[in-house]
């Protein structure tokens, strides 16, 4: 690292404070972040790409994040991403071929199956409504973080919640009847 | 706790679920990418993943979401070298007067999944290549990223992420973005559109054509330009799906009304 010509003075190394920071976010909330992607559509692999494109945005912007807002901001952020890769809503048009679907569901192994059903049921439900769901029942956000990812009133979260919940166990419960429907087939 | 906090419905993974609802619930959130997919991640972004054994461990952290950070035991495991692609993002702040090189982000127009065709590491330059541009982290107290020494601390190419688009191809979207922001909240619009344009030209297809388009709207709406922004704000809001940006602009194309 030479010294500047002008000046004599040496750069300043990068930070490296900056360095930890993201080596800890990515690894408190990649996970997350992935997970959201990969409720939206997303197969493993893309999630992986825009998980890390929400990151490389994330590096760029660390003195704007607040240490408690660092979950928000990144989930935030893959949703944009996601937008921008064109996925703006979840992508499962399953109307037609519930039955099979989920005969494939449960064709695929325990482990794999319930996820199926869980994607099943969503792509049943208001886009809006599934995306606050995702981030309050799966990813464990507080209402205050879903508020501001969203740009919502906190009590539109609770609305929204609500009528998630109602939608989600419609859902289900009409998948439970399918299943025990084609578990009656001979 | 807040009213509303307390309005809330308990989540259900907590109470009140029959058992196929908790079934599904479980299942999606402890759905995991695999070790593997985790560390490519980390390599594309230049930092190390916490030595845990498995990324279900991270995983489990992760999902936990109340663990209290770890910074030490994370930078304990550090490799031994920085991508460009953390440094080229993490001075993108410090780009904001560089005009883009011209370098086109390849990404594919948004709705294509082609955006995300496989590239195989692409995005994970090999430790021996990085090797030949060491990044002396501890020789100084950091005062704060120095856009200088940052460059000159770049290995000679950006990663490069899947579809194309390279770190810097990302530092410069963002410090466009920035500097357009800027203007627009300093009042000078025309500034503000002048950036935009540098924008849509360098990057046609770029990651941040959603945010662009708005703030094009707003600045259009600040200088008077009221059936240029309409009519650019109706098209956003019918290529856009909902999220904050569709409902910033049908707030602007509200208070834009004559």
């Amino acid at each position: 690292m030479s010294a500047n010509p002008v000046t004599g003075e040496h750069p300043a190394p990068p930070s490296e404070a900056a360095r930890r920071r993201l080596e800890r976010m990515f690894a408190e909330h990649h996970v997350s972040v992935w997970r959201s992607l990969r409720r939206r559509g997303f197969g493993p692999e893309e999630a992986a790409d825009a998980t890390q494109e929400t990151y490389l945005i994330a590096a760029g912007r660390l003195d704007d994040i607040s240490r408690d807002s660092e979950r928000a901001f990144l989930i935030g952020t893959a949703r944009r991403v996601a937008h921008t890769l064109g996925r703006k809503t979840l992508r499962w048009q399953l109307d037609e071929d519930m039955d099979q679907r989920i005969s494939s569901a449960r064709d695929a192994g325990d482990e794999h199956a319930d996820l199926q059903l869980f994607d099943i049921a969503l792509s049943k439900m208001n886009p809006e409504l599934a995306e606050a769901f995702v981030l309050y029942e799966i990813e464990g956000l507080s209402s205050p973080e879903i508020a501001a990812l969203l740009e919502i009133p906190l009590g539109s979260v609770a609305s929204r919640l609500r009528r998630a919940r109602e939608q989600f166990r419609d859902a289900v419960t009409r998948i439970g009847r399918r299943l025990q429907r084609i578990e009656g087939q001979p | 706790m807040s009213k509303t906090e307390t309005d809330l419905p308990e989540r259900m993974r907590v109470a009140g679920a029959s058992p196929l609802e908790q079934r599904l619930l479980r299942a999606a959130g402890s759905e995991l990418p695999s070790r593997a997919l985790s560390e490519r991640m980390a390599r594309g972004l230049g930092i190390a993943l916490p030595v845990v054994g498995s990324g279900a461990a991270v995983g489990a952290a992760s999902n936990a979401a109340v663990a209290a950070p770890k910074a030490a035991s994370v930078g304990s495991s550090l490799l031994p070298w920085v991508s460009g692609a953390l440094v080229a993002a993490v001075v993108a702040g410090a780009f904001l007067a560089a005009r883009p090189n011209a370098t086109q982000s390849v990404l594919a127009p948004a709705g294509s999944a082609a955006a995300f065709a496989p590239v195989a590491s692409a995005a994970a330059p090999a430790p021996a290549q990085l090797a030949s541009a060491p990044m002396r982290l501890t020789e100084a107290p950091s005062k704060g990223d120095n856009a200088e020494s940052l460059k000159a601390a770049l290995p000679p190419a950006s990663p490069r992420l899947r579809g194309g688009t390279t770190a810097s191809d990302l530092a410069n979207q963002i410090a466009l973005i920035d500097a357009a922001r800027a203007a627009l909240a300093g009042g000078d619009s025309a500034r503000a559109l002048a950036s935009v344009r540098d924008y849509q030209s360098g990057y046609p297809n770029g990651s941040f054509k959603p945010e662009v388009a708005a703030i094009k709207i707003e600045a259009l709406l600040k200088l008077g330009r009221k059936t240029e922004a309409r009519a650019l704000a109706e098209r956003f809001l019918a290529n856009y799906g909902p999220g904050p940006l569709t409902d910033r602009v049908t707030r602007l194309l509200g208070a834009g009304q004559p």
